[in-house]
């Protein structure tokens, strides 16, 4: 799902850096106030965390493998701004270690999965919570995935680059498929560090 | 444990290693930014840019297979979402490209994203990581920001080996057959154990000092020299596009 710079217009590009730039400047301004630099080293090392689980594949049918995007996660266990701002870091830090996504698509890919991804999963998750635990996490990151998969799309489309009625069929289908990777592994986790150690689950706040 | 795909050639020696980070950053973003927002790209300025680019690779004394590799591990990304520009004929086309059928968008596709790509890994092994932080926080990137990125760095290193150690600890008492419960127990295992981590190492950097802020021993400066090598590049690359 990371862009690569070439793909989006000028507009969508600067759009989306403003979006993105807005949302995660604020998060960040929360973040500090609420826990403050006492937080950094934490976020950090969750930063290199799912920066690392993101480098391993898992199968997905067909041949191509999906990995881990983790924007679900970090919101379940931190609360959506956290993701967002360490999602933000591991985004920076993909573009410029491994040119996976582009500098100028950065704003777009903040966008899809470091704000919508974990918006997304954060609110299915509070709202399906009291019906069914398992259910709820599992859906909220099958989704989030999808829903930043459709921002994808839609972004790629205002950009002339591929139309919708291609774009939007093709990337939802396939990351239907690649969610459900994303599901099962955030609700193994979620549901493995709530056996551990069930303050972390609990304290969920920002 | 092996990791050397991360961060190999920074540092090197060379002209390029030598200059000023901020200005290889600078000049880096800016030709991206200009590759990308050029309203139509040829066969001819592509290969020009390429040349052009290829004769800092070869300055830089990294590898040209590093890039190579990099570039081909990116490319069934870039070929599979281009791909559907070959199918179809945008009608809303926001550039409209040559003469605007399939085959030349994709190519423009493929130009302006092998360019970039290029360019960064580039910038990244010619530069040393902190350097880049210290650049970003001179930007008025959030400290905050640039902390953690300072920590997936220095960090990243213990983690996959620690993915690494648990994986082969897995497959060994699995005979490799384990499945997303055990993945998923591994991934929390480490995930906690970093929180730990975490904690441990901001009551020991606080115990020595630190208050929210890379610092690097180098301090570089941004003087006139800079500003006549960033001027040389602008021209550089206009005057290959303009032929």
């Amino acid at each position: 799902m990371h862009i690569p710079d070439g793909f989006l217009s000028v507009p969508v590009a600067t759009s989306t850096y403003a979006i993105s730039g807005a949302w995660v400047g604020y998060s960040i301004k929360k973040v500090q106030e609420k826990v403050g630099e006492k937080a950094v080293p934490a976020m950090g090392v969750l930063a290199a965390f799912v920066f690392a689980a993101q480098m391993i594949n898992f199968p997905v049918a067909g041949g191509t493998s999906g990995h881990l995007v983790g924007g679900t996660l970090l919101a379940i266990l931190f609360g959506p701004m956290v993701a967002s701002v360490i999602m933000t870091a591991i985004l920076i830090a993909q573009a410029l270690l491994f040119a996976d996504g582009g500098i100028t698509a950065l704003g777009a890919n903040i966008l899809n999965m470091g704000i919508v991804a974990p918006l997304t999963g954060y609110f299915v998750y509070k709202f399906i919570k009291k019906w069914h635990y398992g259910a709820a996490v599992f859906i909220a990151s099958w989704l989030s995935i999808v829903v930043s998969a459709m921002f994808c799309a839609v972004e790629l489309a205002l950009s002339g680059t591929i139309p919708l009625r291609i774009a939007l069929p093709a990337m939802t289908s396939i990351h239907a498929i690649i969610g459900i990777g994303e599901g099962l592994i955030t609700y193994f986790v979620v549901v493995a560090i709530k056996k551990m150690t069930p303050s972390i689950v609990e304290e969920a706040g920002i | 444990m092996k990791h050397h795909f991360i961060d190999r050639y920074s540092g090197l020696n060379s002209l390029i290693h030598r200059q000023n980070t901020k200005l290889k950053l600078l000049i880096a973003i800016g030709f991206i930014v200009f590759v990308i927002s050029l309203p139509r790209i040829d066969i001819q300025d592509f290969v020009l840019f390429q040349i052009f680019l290829l004769v800092l690779i070869l300055l830089s004394k990294v590898p040209v297979m590093h890039f190579v590799k990099n570039y081909l591990v990116l490319l069934p990304f870039i070929l599979l979402a281009g791909l559907s520009t070959l199918l179809s004929v945008p009608r809303t086309a926001y550039r409209p490209i040559l003469n605007g059928t399939g085959l030349h968008s994709f190519l423009a596709l493929l130009a302006r994203s092998t360019l970039s790509v290029e360019t960064i890994i580039l910038l990244v092994s010619t530069t040393r990581f902190d350097d880049i932080l210290k650049a970003l926080r001179d930007f008025r990137v959030p400290s905050l920001l640039v902390s953690i990125l300072s920590f997936i760095y220095r960090y990243i290193f213990l983690i996959v080996d620690e993915f690494l150690r648990t994986r082969i600890a897995a497959v060994t008492r699995s005979n490799g057959r384990f499945g997303p419960r055990t993945w998923a127990q591994m991934a929390s295992n480490i995930l906690l154990r970093s929180i730990e981590r975490g904690e441990m190492i901001y009551i020991s950097m606080k115990a020595r000092g630190f208050h929210g802020e890379v610092k690097t021993l180098r301090e570089e400066v941004f003087g006139a020299k800079e500003w006549f090598i960033m001027a040389a590049f602008a021209a550089t690359i206009w005057l290959l596009w303009k032929i």
